[in-house]
């Protein structure tokens, strides 16, 4: 009997050591694209951020939210992932409202163009493997991909193993950052304006994205949660106008506010010229256009309140100081 | 399902679990049931000629041994007993003949049929004749020539009296299919199977982990060696003429490497699997290429093949009446001696023949049987003739100088045999011998062999890790044994160190496409 128990207590340990083991080795070796947007969400403190950013690398260029909180005192953070999907949004979102209890989502519906539950099998993996290991992932895996491919999303080990070769000093440092889920970049490349559409200029939704959309809207319904749907600046790609004038409908349905800076850039003085960091995507200047005038909305429209002088927020304050010390633009 | 698999994986732990589960006396059930459940998990369609060869061999086998118990010889007249006996064994023979044409005869069909017409059709062409028969269109049936050779050697032991027909159809029919040997061995004997096969096991902590670590060794074989290394083969043999001779000559090494790597693993992972239950396979393998000489090279691979032909096919050769007829004749020609090792020559060109024949059928399979054919009719023609100029010449045998150039010479003459082998046709086989010896091929070449220089140091590292390994093999040092008596730091960091290697520099995952092992071909 006491061999017996010896035994199991042996195996018991020998599966713990390889689990931990494991984790270290997945972790180390996997790809690290925008774990430095990412990974910081899960160091903030619990339920203290009151304005949620979920969306694709389209809000990651354009909102500031350390600018949002030095202005307006907004606390916030852009919870976003490259070519994110509004699918992918949906369980971006739960899994956000695991940790916090936001006032508000900013949902980005640039996505809309696509009828996909996800982009690419790289871009997937860049929103999956950096979400914590939890229910919401898996529930996340099971519906957004085939039974052929979610192993590799739950074991990601399998298709980053061969990265021994590349590994570097960043693999193994913890990863920190702090703007807050923001992408600050100064490159600029300049690009022409959008054409400019009539309000009435609009395709249907695709069924995924809509169904998709209305989930996320349902869901923030449900949590009590006021949501901003927002379209950031870019060049049109896919019918990109008319497709998301389309969500002008869906905002009219639930009675909620939608900016498409696409369709009346003008009203922040956007110029594609110098404010572009690619066509996709907005440089800091652009960025500034777009914070300040999301920061205006938001604080003329939605009870959000002024962090600044709460002491509960000061660790914010040395953040900020530190971007100020990091970034220049 | 490939061993490699998640699939197997699951596989694999379901049915030991459960196993362990059912009552000790109906384990083998379970093992049965698991067993079609695996190799239908390929194709329903491969079933039928698994359950035809195991009907067809099952009824000959009672058949054999109710002729031989018709009638009792030993209460015959003394001068009825031989003619009796000569009928029973007639009888027999008959029924063992039918039963050994019809399971050849499907595996001829199937894997055989297209390449004989089809070589009949160019001989007739080369003649100005016309003969274009049809040609079949069948997926050949995994793991067929494993268990037709299993079947027609049980059909034989039963003829010859060395084990009993089994009774039990079912209990039959899991010899012939169980799952860890039937996709590529080891060609199992009934008289050795059978002794652990049904008999219910009880969980054995130490054999437990030991087959575990076997396991393991398998996939680190197949999964971090020869996977790898496949890559670089892949890559440069079919395009060799883009390559110099340093980087062919690399190749065939690696090829061997990989070959070696690829079937011993599977045979680490089949026998660790079967171990984990308590039922012991043949041993296909004892480090090969630590053999001195050809001969003794195909004593240590595939060993199981190798016994096979041995007594299936060059003793009846060497046995029956037409070449002992040959062997009379000649002796009257050319002397005893000579008659006697021309009979051995021809007995090992059938063998070597039908070696190169049952991996494939294709000529460059047949032309690297008959190689070794031929390698092993003059290493054992010249045998006298060698073992005379090393006394002649004082050379000790032990000497570790001379037993390494005997392993390294005998490492690449099996390296020359992987030409043919490895290649697709003879033409890109002699293509290979012809780009080698060239002098105008450049010694090197810019071209790529598909890995990296990362690679090539970690499968240097492997390769001397496995060579590590072999050495105990060779020496029947069990490696589990020695590293069970450490510490267990210094065990499970071995373990682990095994586990993580496997997991990280292992070639699996979407990065790649899984690759099947070399020997299901056949």
């Amino acid at each position: 009997m006491k061999i017996k128990i010896q035994r199991l207590i042996k195996a018991v340990a020998f599966m713990l050591i390889f689990v931990i083991l494991f984790s270290g080795a997945t972790y180390i070796l996997r790809n690290k694209n925008e774990a430095n947007i990412v990974l910081p969400f899960y160091d903030e403190p619990k339920n203290t951020l009151d304005v949620l950013f979920i969306g694709s690398s389209h809000l990651m260029c354009s909102v500031y939210p350390m600018e949002l909180y030095d202005r307006y005192g907004i606390a916030s953070y852009v919870f976003a992932s490259s070519a994110q999907l509004l699918p992918q949004s949906y369980y971006q979102l739960k899994e956000a409202l695991r940790f916090q209890s936001p006032e508000m989502v900013v949902l980005d519906v640039s996505s809309v163009i696509y009828d996909t539950k996800i982009s690419t099998t790289e871009y997937a993996h860049v929103q999956i493997d950096n979400m914590s290991f939890s229910p919401v992932k898996y529930e996340a895996i099971l519906d957004l991909f085939d039974s052929g491919s979610r192993l590799e999303y739950v074991f990601n080990i399998a298709r980053f193993h061969s990265r021994w070769k590349e590994l570097g000093l960043y693999d193994f440092k913890p990863i920190t950052s702090c703007t807050k889920g923001a992408y600050v970049s100064t490159d600029c490349t300049p690009c022409l304006p959008n054409r400019i559409i009539s309000a009435d200029d609009k395709y249907e939704l695709f069924p995924t994205a809509e169904k998709y959309l209305r989930k996320i809207l349902d869901l923030c319904r449900q949590e009590n949660i006021e949501v901003l749907l927002f379209n950031a600046p870019s060049v049109e790609e896919h019918d990109s106008l008319p497709r998301c004038n389309a969500v002008n409908d869906i905002a009219e349905e639930y009675g909620l506010n939608y900016i498409d800076l696409n369709f009346n850039p003008d009203i922040i003085g956007f110029d594609p010229s110098s404010d572009y960091r690619d066509p996709w995507h907005c440089n800091a200047k652009g960025a500034m256009k777009v914070t300040t005038y999301l920061g205006d909305f938001i604080v003329s429209n939605y009870q959000i309140p002024d962090r600044r002088s709460d002491q509960s927020y000061s660790f914010w304050n040395e953040q900020l100081e530190e971007y100020r010390n990091t970034y220049n633009y | 399902m490939i061993f490699t698999s998640v699939k197997f994986l699951v596989f694999i732990t379901a049915v030991v679990s459960i196993y362990f589960i059912f009552p000790k006396k109906y384990r083998w059930i379970w093992l049965l049931a698991s067993s079609y459940f695996f190799y239908l998990s390929a194709s329903v369609k491969y079933g039928i000629f698994l359950v035809f060869s195991t009907v067809v061999t099952y009824t000959a086998a009672l058949l054999i041994e109710k002729v031989s118990e018709s009638i009792d010889v030993s209460l015959l007249p003394k001068e009825q007993k031989k003619q009796a006996r000569q009928i029973l064994d007639k009888r027999k023979k008959i029924i063992t003949a039918i039963a050994i044409v019809i399971n050849f005869g499907v595996l001829f069909a199937l894997k055989y049929y297209n390449f004989t017409v089809e070589n009949i059709s160019a001989i007739a062409d080369t003649f100005g004749l016309k003969f274009s028969p049809a040609l079949l269109n069948v997926l050949l049936p995994v793991g067929i020539s494993f268990y037709t050779f299993q079947v027609i050697g049980y059909i034989i032991d039963v003829y010859r009296g060395i084990n009993k027909a089994e009774r039990n159809f079912f209990k039959y029919a899991l010899f012939v299919s169980y799952f860890p040997q039937i996709m590529q061995g080891p060609i199992g004997r009934f008289s050795e199977l059978s002794k652990t096969l049904y008999t219910g096991h009880a969980f054995d902590y130490e054999r437990f982990t030991f087959a575990l670590q076997r396991m393991l060794l398998g996939f680190f074989e197949k999964l971090v060696i020869a996977d790898r290394l496949a890559i670089a083969v892949d890559t440069v043999w079919p395009d060799y003429q883009s390559y110099g001779k340093f980087e062919i000559l690399l190749i065939g090494v690696f090829y061997a490497i990989q070959i070696y790597a690829d079937f011993a693993g599977y045979m680490d992972i089949a026998l660790g699997a079967s171990q984990i239950m308590g039922i012991r396979l043949s041993e296909n393998f004892k480090a090969p290429y630590f053999s001195a000489s050809i001969p003794e090279f195909w004593r240590r691979w595939h060993i199981t093949l190798g016994s096979w032909f041995r007594d299936y096919l060059f003793y009846p050769v060497m046995r029956s009446g037409w070449c002992t007829a040959l062997g009379k004749k000649l002796k009257g020609i050319i002397g005893k001696k000579a008659s006697s090792k021309a009979t051995t020559v021809i007995a090992l060109l059938c063998v070597w023949f039908f070696t190169g024949m049952w991996h494939g059928a294709n000529w460059t399979y047949i032309m690297w049987g008959v190689y070794y054919g031929v390698l092993i009719i003059l290493s054992t023609l010249f045998a006298p003739l060698f073992d005379s100029f090393v006394q002649k010449h004082s050379i000790n045998r032990d000497n570790p100088v001379y037993k390494s150039l005997q392993i390294l010479k005998t490492f690449i003459l099996v390296c020359i045999g992987y030409i043919f082998f490895r290649s697709d046709t003879l033409s890109q086989a002699f293509g290979i011998i012809g780009r080698i010896l060239n002098f105008s091929t450049p010694l090197t070449s810019p071209a790529g062999i598909g890995i990296d220089r990362a690679d090539i140091i970690a499968a240097a590292v492997f390769v001397l890790l496995l060579i590590i390994i072999d050495i105990f093999r060779a020496y029947d040092i069990d490696i589990r044994e020695i590293i069970a008596k450490k510490n267990i730091v210094l065990r499970w960091a071995i373990y682990f160190i095994m586990l993580f290697a496997v997991i990280i520099f292992g070639i699996y995952g979407p990065g790649y496409t899984s690759s099947s092992f070399i020997y299901f071909q056949f």
